[in-house]
């Protein structure tokens, strides 16, 4: 045991007291995906918003009364043309909207009987969907002949009560919703890439310099060496992992610009606790299997060979989250090593997480890391492959 | 003086890839490293393995120090099998090879701290020998340099301090001089010849004759994995000197070969 303690003093110390391992691993994935999702947050916002001094261009058929009285608080430029000439003048992109009004739209319209039986008058509206400034025009003129209609054969209002809230879904739904879309995949992706990196560093790395073999002329049993640097690998993997995961959780609201508020409080203490023991029980997994993998490799490249194919794998589990939404129901399902991280985190950040399904996945996950390091003692007991050059 | 090191019929083969049946222009699948190997050595003795590169002296080291494991025979080391007992084997040796590196990333001084908590030495005891084996190597001046910035012989230097940090009863150096400059081969012949003083016990391999002649009490000499002569350097040498007589036996063996 005291050697297990050992070991881990040393891989820790190894990992960060190094600055530049530190700044590689531990703060610099995280930093990136801030920089890359504000980057992409702002692009995104600036691609769907209009300039607030710009006035749009809109033609009309004919005069109206109405329509002046409309667009005296809008910051709207109209002019008078025929319809043929009006549509020539969108396709040309002189114009970002184009009203079609009914002949004499000031008496029609509200003389329009609707028990009569005849056809309503047409009001057409021409715009570009693929133009922003057109797009927000249609919709800003639409809203108004929309409220203008209803206001004329007025009989009941909708929702019209400003100071009620009628969505009660608000806010929590949509962050959880958002969360337990990004977060299982995110997390997982992370956490695995923060392990891969230590992990083929300390393993592969020492076999490939030789330093391995030092250790293994120690009388510490291979066990105590191979759980000494599981768990320190865990250790520093998981910091990364939870470092990593701060940088994005903060760089998700910019992502999703402001219209979306997303909120962390809908998470209860027993959800975070959930989360831990998923993420550190998660992390170890990880940890000890490409510790062995990397066990098998001759240097750091052959290990990072050998891990390609598990990462995928990884990333594959990882996307279920996305697509299927809800985490699965049956206990069995959480059996099931890496597929189970990954529900169990869905089932988390959907704010419906479950302390049993938690529970199995955790175990399990252990389980399967402890037999880990016992194969892994036993690679290192074998000369053929730590002495394969 | 008692038999410390038991040999008793080590026996070791390794697969050969195809890349190195090419390369050695040969058909065999398996090469015989080490063939039925048997030797004693006594207490407060320094013992040579004298032979060729490829005559499986490394391997036969690497044995006795639980690094691979034999095909076939045993060593017992101070009542230690390396079959039975590996973990009590590597608690009673300290093992020297160039093939064991230090870890570039940290100081000699922590280093040092690190093996001797692998191997169970108390703190006070750990400081007290630091210091002194520091001292003697010259150590002290270079001890919080990383060991990516120091020279070849200031690693070998403490290699070396290393591999003696919990006092070990029996040392087992693998082609201690090999690569070092005459300065520093010079602290390292020195070293050893005052460990046999201490009382210690050493095995060492080497294909350099002077190295024997100067250092070791008894010699046997390794030739294709077989041990043609084991006995006191004089029984050996049979009053030619050490080099003449092992290319006699060389030649002796090669063309009964032939």
């Amino acid at each position: 045991m005291k050697g297990v303690l050992t070991v881990m003093k040393k891989e820790l110390r190894r990992f960060f007291t190094d600055t530049r391992m530190v700044l590689t691993v531990l703060l610099l994935p995280g930093f990136l995906i801030y920089v890359m999702y504000s980057f992409m947050g702002t692009a995104m916002t600036g691609m769907f918003t209009v300039d607030d001094e710009y006035r749009y261009r809109v033609g009309v058929s004919e005069e109206s009364e109405y329509l002046n009285m409309f667009f005296a608080e809008m910051p709207v430029d109209t002019q008078q043309m025929p319809e043929a000439e009006g549509v020539d003048a969108m396709l040309n992109g002189m114009l970002d909207v184009y009203i079609a009004l009914p002949a004499d739209f000031d008496g029609t319209v509200p003389a329009y009987d609707v028990t009569a039986g005849n056809a309503a008058p047409q009001v057409g509206i021409y715009y570009n969907s693929a133009d922003t400034n057109s797009q927000s025009a249609y919709s800003m003129i639409y809203t108004v002949f929309d409220t203008f209609e209803s206001s004329l054969t007025n009989k009941f209002d909708i929702n019209a009560d400003p100071s009620i809230q009628y969505d009660l879904a608000a806010e929590e739904e949509t962050s959880a919703m958002m969360l337990s879309l990004l977060m299982p995949l995110l997390l997982t992706m992370l956490l695995f890439t923060g392990s891969m990196s230590v992990a083929m560093e300390s393993i592969a790395g020492e076999k490939e310099r030789g330093t391995m073999a030092a250790l293994l002329i120690t009388p510490v049993k291979r066990s105590s060496i191979a759980m000494g640097k599981i768990l320190a690998l865990g250790i520093t993997a998981f910091a990364s992992g939870i470092i990593t995961t701060g940088f994005v959780m903060a760089s998700v609201p910019k992502l999703m610009g402001e219209a979306v508020e997303i909120t962390a409080d809908i998470y209860s203490v027993t959800d975070y606790i959930m989360l831990m023991f998923v993420v550190v029980s998660t992390v170890l997994l990880y940890v000890t299997a490409i510790s062995l993998l990397s066990a098998l490799a001759k240097s750091v490249k052959e290990a990072q060979a050998l891990v390609t194919p598990l990462m995928m794998l990884v990333v594959f589990v990882g996307l279920t989250a996305m697509f299927s939404q809800t985490a699965p129901t049956e206990v069995y399902w959480y059996c099931i090593p890496l597929y189970n991280s990954v529900q169990s985190l869905l089932a988390i950040f959907s704010a419906q997480g479950n302390i049993l399904h938690t529970a199995v996945s955790v175990v399990v996950n252990l389980a399967v890391a402890g037999i880990g390091i016992l194969a892994l003692a036993k690679i290192f007991d074998n000369e053929r492959i730590i002495f394969n050059k | 003086m008692r038999d410390i090191l038991i040999v008793d019929g080590l026996d070791k083969s390794f697969k050969l890839s195809s890349k190195q049946q090419k390369l050695e222009k040969t058909k065999e699948k398996t090469r015989h490293a080490v063939d039925h190997l048997s030797f004693t050595a006594r207490e407060g003795e320094i013992f040579g393995l004298l032979g060729p590169n490829g005559a499986g002296k490394t391997t036969t080291l690497r044995m006795i120090a639980t690094l691979i494991k034999p095909d076939a025979g045993d060593a017992v080391l101070d009542g230690c099998s390396v079959l039975k007992d590996p973990d009590g084997v590597r608690k009673k040796i300290g093992f020297l090879t160039s093939e064991l590196k230090l870890e570039e990333f940290f100081t000699p001084d922590y280093l040092f701290d690190f093996f001797s908590e692998m191997h169970g030495v108390p703190a006070d005891i750990r400081a007290e020998r630091k210091k002194d084996l520091f001292k003697r190597f010259g150590i002290d001046t270079f001890a919080q340099v990383k060991a990516s910035g120091l020279s070849t012989g200031m690693k070998q230097k403490t290699s070396l301090a290393i591999s003696v940090a919990h006092d070990p009863h029996v040392i087992i150096f693998d082609e201690p001089t090999n690569g070092l400059d005459v300065l520093t081969a010079r602290v390292v012949t020195d070293f050893l010849a005052d460990l046999r003083r201490e009382g210690k016990t050493i095995i060492l391999s080497t294909h350099i004759f002077s190295l024997v002649e100067k250092l070791c009490d008894r010699v046997g000499i390794i030739i294709d994995g077989k041990m043609i002569a084991c006995d006191d350097l004089a029984n050996v040498c049979g009053g030619m000197n050490l080099e003449d007589r092992f290319f006699d036996m060389y030649y002796e063996v090669k063309g009964e070969q032939a």
